[in-house]
């Protein structure tokens, strides 16, 4: 009998990288190499998480479970009392990773670059945290790690204000050079250690996505470094497929898809607007000071909090107007349409109860509002108006996501959660 | 109070074993509840007069009672204090207004890194304690710096039944913990037994004090009428507020929320 255990795992991370644009890539000619692995294997379309975002997705991924179980519900959380904005990281995951059950099988494993896994966690091989880690020195396990990626002059993850300073081009140099620096440092893990299991993230293709997504869809002057940096992935892929061996399994996948932004929203504007969120004339407008007179508050991308006596600092809503109150605002949230051309902005809206389930539930926002493609969330207090445009110009969707296995089957997968009862 | 004289003796050891091995030290001294206790157990380790000096990295944003504290008492206790300003940063228009990232790094981290030149100093005591902030959890009692002043905290010797680490390479400079173990509520029972003086901002005025203090431009009041010792140790019994949390960002938070901002995503 064929011994399955001995089979390694390879998965490539492409964040953000939509089945759509890769459809429509592989029509034009683009990405030969991918190009002719979906062929083969096909190409499968699936499903993100709800709010659809890199911290959540990848971490339901790496869990295998829904937010409720893992405690990952955004960029940002807050504590209800006192009332605080954090930034959850890996610390706050409550829910085992893909690397750490194979570990405690005894295999070793490579991690390198995948969001929300700083601080990094003891595995048994390497792990290079990616996304929110700030420090190369305190990137990886083993500590001795550091040394090395800093050597290297490894990139954790490009400076996207370059892009929001009108410096584009040389952010575009860096989403090349960040790339390549990961390639390289993959060759070499890959070369010279031994591992069962290797996770490569790509972080750039996400970065690239917000910023020049006009520039990917459009002729642009940035249409050609664009294209190149897709030829470097596309000759990666390939590269990786010939150094595999016959038995090895091979996994390629994205947590989210993209589209092209009509409007940034800046959601709590809209509840001002409403009436549902209030400040009083002589305070400073910023989150921590809203009056305790308001009913809700959001924060990104369409998490809205019920201002809940008992809970929340401030809280005014009492737990019996608590329903009612959601309906209210889901009614309302419906009703939202963009005056410029009278579209729905909101797609769906969901109590927190009707996605997740699981122990953490309660950390949840209590009502989860998820735009119509184009219309992309933000929380910002304090904006001018509702409707803004910013630097970024392409937003994350959430059907659109991708995946393709080389030696996996990938019937029962259909969103990004669902990939760790495979990986084994 | 036996909890407290084991504390008292095993920080009043380590500050007089880093002295002897060191030689070249200081202390550092932010005027705070922490550091003035420290301030307080190596005068009683050096019998009332420090065989070293004491440093306050000023920004020139504390507020006016620490520096009052700082003059009163440091004449008072006859120390040798250095005040260490980074007045180029400051005449440039450093500002925690301007940004708290680079404030806190011109004027705290900059500022202690040319007085470490200055002084040439091997080890420095700081008052920094394990259950202040989760990064501080995994300090050890002798934590060396390298030349970059960066702290592997993944790859420090092991400190086994007391068995500290106190050598240092050339390169390297020691920073010593002598209160690492001491809880906030043993810190404040202590001053109340040994009645050491503390600044007052401390003490609650109207429905407010400070748990913990710093530059006046990012340090909040928490919600307290505990206006005496005895009334702020019965309020750290029951209260589930972190001791730093009307402290400005950590210097981590702020690195991520600037990156979340750069993404639009804050």
């Amino acid at each position: 009998m064929f011994d399955n255990s001995r089979r390694r795992t390879f998965v490539l991370g492409l964040d953000g990288v939509p089945y759509s644009f890769l459809k429509q890539a592989f029509a034009k000619g683009q990405m030969p190499h991918l190009a002719k692995m979906a062929g083969q294997a096909g190409l499968k379309k699936i499903n993100s998480v709800y709010p659809t975002i890199s911290s959540v997705a990848w971490t339901s991924y790496m869990t295998g479970v829904n937010p409720a179980e893992h405690n990952i519900f955004g960029f940002v959380n807050r504590n209800a009392d006192p009332f605080r904005i954090t930034i959850p990281t890996a610390q706050d995951r409550k829910a085992e990773t893909i690397w750490s059950a194979l570990s405690r099988q005894g295999k070793r494993v490579i991690v390198i670059n995948v969001p929300l896994t700083y601080p990094p966690e003891e595995v048994n091989g390497i792990l290079a945290s990616g996304f929110l880690c700030t420090d190369i020195e305190k990137c990886a396990y083993p500590a001795s790690f550091n040394r090395y990626l800093k050597e290297k002059d490894y990139i954790i993850d490009v400076d996207a204000w370059l892009a929001r300073s009108n410096k584009k081009e040389e952010f575009m140099q860096q989403l090349h050079q960040a790339m390549e620096k990961r390639f390289q440092l993959a060759w070499e893990l890959i070369e010279k250690e031994k591992w069962d299991f290797f996770q490569l993230h790509i972080m750039e293709t996400d970065r690239l996505f917000h910023f020049f997504w006009n520039d990917v869809e459009n002729q642009s002057e940035f249409s050609a470094p664009a294209n190149s940096f897709f030829e470097k992935l596309d000759l990666f892929i390939h590269k990786l497929q010939e150094r595999l061996s016959g038995n090895d399994r091979l996994l390629i996948l994205s947590d989210h898809g993209f589209c092209a932004v009509k409007s940034e929203v800046q959601l709590n504007a809209w509840l001002e607007e409403q009436g549902f969120l209030r400040f009083e004339d002589n305070v400073e407008k910023k989150l921590p000071n809203y009056s305790k007179e308001s009913l809700c508050y959001s924060l990104i991308p369409g998490r809205i909090f019920i201002n809940l006596q008992g809970r929340e600092q401030k809280g005014s809503v009492s737990k019996n107007d608590y329903q009612k109150l959601r309906l209210e605002i889901k009614e309302k949230l419906l009703e939202f349409n963009d005056p410029n051309n009278g579209e729905k902005v909101i797609e769906k809206v969901f109590f927190r109860e009707e996605i997740y389930k699981g122990p953490y539930l309660e950390q949840a926002a209590d009502i989860i509002a998820h735009p119509v493609d184009g219309y992309d969330l933000k929380g910002k207090v304090g904006a001018k108006a509702v409707f803004e445009m910013s630097e970024l110009n392409g937003m994350h969707t959430y059907d659109d996501a991708f995946a393709l296995g080389i030696n996996l089957g990938l019937d029962s997968i259909d969103s990004i959660q669902d990939f760790k009862k495979i990986i084994h | 109070m036996k909890h407290l004289d084991r504390l008292e003796n095993q920080s009043i050891y380590i500050i007089r074993e880093a002295y002897s091995q060191f030689k070249k030290v200081a202390m550092l001294w932010s005027i705070g509840k922490d550091s003035t206790t420290l301030l307080w157990l190596a005068r009683k380790a050096f019998y009332g007069k420090l065989p070293f000096p004491v440093m306050h990295l000023d920004t020139g944003y504390k507020f006016k009672e620490i520096y009052e504290f700082r003059d009163k008492y440091a004449k008072e206790w006859g120390l040798d204090l250095i005040v260490s300003k980074n007045q180029k940063a400051l005449d440039r228009g450093v500002s925690p207004t301007k940004g708290k990232l680079e404030c806190c790094t011109e004027l705290k981290t900059n500022a202690l890194k040319e007085a470490i030149a200055q002084g040439a100093f091997r080890a420095l005591y700081l008052g920094i304690r394990r259950d202040e902030h989760g990064i501080r959890a995994k300090e050890r009692y002798f934590s060396p710096r390298d030349e970059d002043f960066e702290w592997n905290y993944k790859e420090q010797p092991p400190e086994l039944w007391d068995q500290y680490k106190t050598k240092a390479k050339d390169e390297e400079h020691i920073r010593v913990h002598p209160l690492l173990g001491w809880r906030e509520i043993d810190v404040w029972q202590y001053i109340r037994r040994e009645d050491i003086p503390i600044v007052r901002l401390y003490f609650a005025q109207g429905g407010k004090r400070y748990r913990s203090i710093g530059c006046e431009t990012c340090c909040n009041p928490v919600e307290s009428t505990a206006d005496t010792i005895d009334k702020i140790i019965e309020e750290l019994k029951t209260s589930k507020v972190s001791e730093r949390s009307g402290r400005a960002q950590d210097k981590e938070s702020a690195y991520m929320m600037q990156k979340l901002r750069s993404l639009g995503y804050m």
